[in-house]
C-alpha cells in the first residue's frame, strides 16, 4: 500500500509521462527544413 | 584508439552500435551530430523532448548512411489507439521509414495487452524492427528479461545508481540477452557538480561518467545528452580514453557513494 508520497509521486511521473506523449503526437516540436545550402552533410 | 572506439553488437540484436549514444533532449546542434557521427557515434536517441538539430542531422544522415546509422524512437503514448500515430509522427519528422528500435518508455509498470498488440502490428507494418523498454524501477527489468519481447533495455546506471549491478545486470545470460544502454550517467550532472563532492575531491569530467558506466561489462552504449557543441567534443573524449583501471573505478565508487547521500530534485521522480 503506497503513501502519500508515493502516491504524490506516481501522480506526478503519469502527468509527466502524458505530456510528454501528448507532444510526441503533436509532433513538438518541429524540425524545420533546411534553407538552401545550409548545413550541408558531406555525403 | 581504445576499445570504447569500436563497435559492438547490441545484444541479440546483432546491431552494430557505437559505446556512445546521443540523446535528443537538451539541445546538441545539427552540426556536433554530424561530426560525431564522423567520428563512429551511430546510436541516435529521438526522445520524447525532440530538439531541432539533432533532427535535421539524423534526416541528413539517415538520407546518406541509412544503413550507418541505429535510430532509437520513443514512445510515452500509453493510449493504445495513439501509438501508431505517435510512431509515424517521430519517424515523419525525421524522414525515416523504420526505426531500428521503438523504446517503449517510463513503464514502472509492465505495458497492457492492448499496447503490446498496438506494437506489434507496427512491427508487422515494418515501422520498426527491434522493441526495446526503459523503467525507473529496476526490479521490473528481471520481468521484462522473463517476457523475452524485449531486445533492448535502457537502464539508469551511473556511479551514484549501481543498483543495476546486481539487480540487473547479474540477471542477464552470458549470450543472447538485450541489448544495455544506460542513461543518467551523470546522475542528473550531480556527479559533475563541485558542490557535491567529498572534501577535497574534484569532479570527475563528463566523459568519466560515460567511461565508469561503459567499463562494466554488461553495459552495450552510453547515452549523452550535449547542449553545445563543447559537451558533445568532451563526451566524445570517452570514448578514445577508454575503459577505467581499477583506481579510477574506486574513485568513482567513492564519489557516487557520497552524491547518492544526496538528495536530487530529478531523484523525486524516480
Amino acid at each position: 500500500m503506497q503513501g502519500f508520497s508515493g502516491r504524490f509521486k506516481d501522480l506526478v511521473r503519469r502527468l509527466g509521462v502524458t505530456l510528454f506523449g501528448i507532444f510526441e503526437l503533436l509532433g513538438l516540436p518541429r524540425v524545420p527544413e533546411k534553407k538552401d545550402g545550409e548545413g550541408r552533410g558531406k555525403g | 584508439m581504445s576499445e570504447f572506439t569500436q563497435k559492438v553488437s547490441l545484444g541479440r540484436t546483432g546491431l552494430r552500435v557505437s559505446r556512445l549514444g546521443i540523446g535528443s533532449a537538451y539541445g546538441v546542434s545539427e552540426r556536433a551530430c554530424r561530426e560525431a557521427f564522423d567520428e563512429g557515434v551511430n546510436y541516435f536517441f529521438w526522445g520524447s523532448v525532440r530538439t531541432p538539430g539533432m533532427g535535421r542531422a539524423v534526416r541528413d544522415i539517415g538520407r546518406l548512411h541509412r544503413e550507418d546509422l541505429v535510430l532509437v524512437l520513443q514512445c510515452y503514448v500509453r493510449w493504445a489507439a495513439l501509438i501508431p500515430r505517435s510512431v509515424e509522427k517521430g519517424l515523419r519528422s525525421l524522414k525515416i521509414d523504420q526505426a531500428d528500435v521503438l523504446l517503449l518508455g517510463w513503464y514502472d509498470r509492465p505495458p497492457g495487452p492492448r499496447v503490446l498488440d498496438a506494437v506489434e502490428r507496427l512491427r508487422e507494418q515494418g515501422r520498426f524492427r527491434f522493441l526495446g523498454i526503459s523503467t525507473h524501477q529496476r526490479p521490473l527489468f528481471r520481468q521484462y528479461l522473463r517476457d523475452g519481447r524485449y531486445d533492448v533495455f535502457h537502464i539508469r546506471y551511473n556511479a551514484a545508481h549501481r543498483g543495476a549491478e546486481k539487480e540487473v545486470f547479474a540477471a542477464l545470460p552470458d549470450e543472447g540477452g538485450p541489448g544495455i544502454v544506460s542513461f543518467t550517467n551523470t546522475r542528473w550532472g550531480d556527479l559533475l557538480d563541485p558542490k557535491k563532492m567529498p572534501a577535497g575531491v574534484s569532479p570527475p569530467a563528463a566523459r568519466d561518467c560515460y567511461r565508469f558506466a561503459l567499463s562494466h561489462p554488461a553495459v552495450h552504449v552510453a547515452l549523452c545528452g550535449p547542449k553545445n557543441d563543447d559537451e558533445m567534443a568532451a563526451d566524445l573524449a570517452a570514448l578514445r580514453a577508454g575503459p577505467m583501471d581499477p583506481r579510477e573505478l574506486e574513485r568513482m565508487h567513492r564519489i557516487g557513494d557520497h552524491v547518492h547521500g544526496i538528495s536530487s530534485p530529478m531523484s523525486f521522480l524516480t
